[in-house]
């Protein structure tokens, strides 16, 4: 196997697999988008809504700002440990009339706020008020897309394989054991990190495996 | 209806850009540059953005 970077941004990550097969890609996929764990909100206590949304509309689209995650300092509610911390807490206390942003959270770990300030949730009229308290916690794509921390997808490459450019010829022989891989982030995780992370997590998945195979011997 | 935070078929946060897509188109810049400048590669991110309609509350 051979790995080599052919285009990095902040947000996205290009590279190619060599040598390896279609299940292999595609579990490196499903373990990116569906088991690396980001924060988001799931749990929100309304103190006061007279905006224009129902609560329901409204927690659901609070749910669904990316949030910084520092994954050393979080840990999944049930692999924690008793000392471990799994929840974020965010308040949000604004007063109309103005468009209330993901920017106005008010977010307890300075480290872990949202990505982008500029999310528009909802236009509260003159006077009308929203307070509410918001808890984050560290989930995985698969429970929700709103933990899934990006995009992953890969396509065979042509065998006469140069640079980026290639891909889209049409008329070239296909590889079936050379990959080339484009991770986007939504911004909670660098490209990086969530390839990495996805490692650990698959070696982890794979230990466990054995050891339930063997204890079926 | 309020732009939706995220891309309905990919998952992508687009609400960030929407205000910044809504000013620069109507002072008259072509929809298209303006997605391509955002960084909206995908039909299914530029759809949500074509097809919106504001209603203001
Ligand atoms: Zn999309």
């Amino acid at each position: 196997m051979e790995i080599s970077i052919l285009d990095k941004k902040d947000n996205e990550l290009i590279f190619m697999i060599k040598g390896i097969n279609n299940a292999i890609a595609n579990t490196i996929r499903r373990t990116i988008i569906s088991d690396v764990p980001t924060l988001a909100v799931d749990e929100i206590n309304f103190v006061k809504n007279q905006g224009p949304l129902y609560d329901e509309i409204l927690a659901h689209r609070i749910g669904l700002i990316p949030i910084k995650t520092d994954l050393k300092a979080y840990s999944l509610k049930e692999e924690a440990t008793t000392k471990a911390i799994t929840e974020l807490k965010l308040t949000l206390k604004v007063k109309g009339p103005k468009t209330v942003y993901s920017g106005d959270f008010k977010s307890k770990d300075e480290k872990c706020i949202p990505v982008y300030n500029n999310i528009p949730l909802v236009t509260l009229l003159k006077d009308k008020e929203l307070v509410l308290e918001a808890t984050a916690v560290l989930g995985k794509g698969k429970d929700h897309m709103k933990f899934s921390p990006g995009l992953c997808y890969y396509v065979n490459a042509p065998v006469k394989f140069k640079d980026l450019n290639d891909l889209k010829s049409e008329d070239s022989e296909i590889s079936k054991e050379n990959f080339v891989f484009f991770i986007e982030s939504w911004g909670q995780l660098t490209p990086k990190q969530m390839f990495d992370e996805s490692m650990d997590i698959l070696d982890k998945n794979l230990a466990e495996f054995s050891k339930k195979i063997e204890k079926a011997k | 209806m309020i732009i939706p935070i995220r891309c309905i078929s990919c998952g992508k946060p687009v609400a960030q850009l929407w205000e910044q897509y809504k000013e620069r188109t109507k002072n008259g810049e072509d929809p298209q540059k303006v997605l391509d400048e955002l960084g909206l590669k995908r039909y299914c991110c530029r759809s949500l953005f074509v097809g919106h309609i504001v209603m203001n509350f």
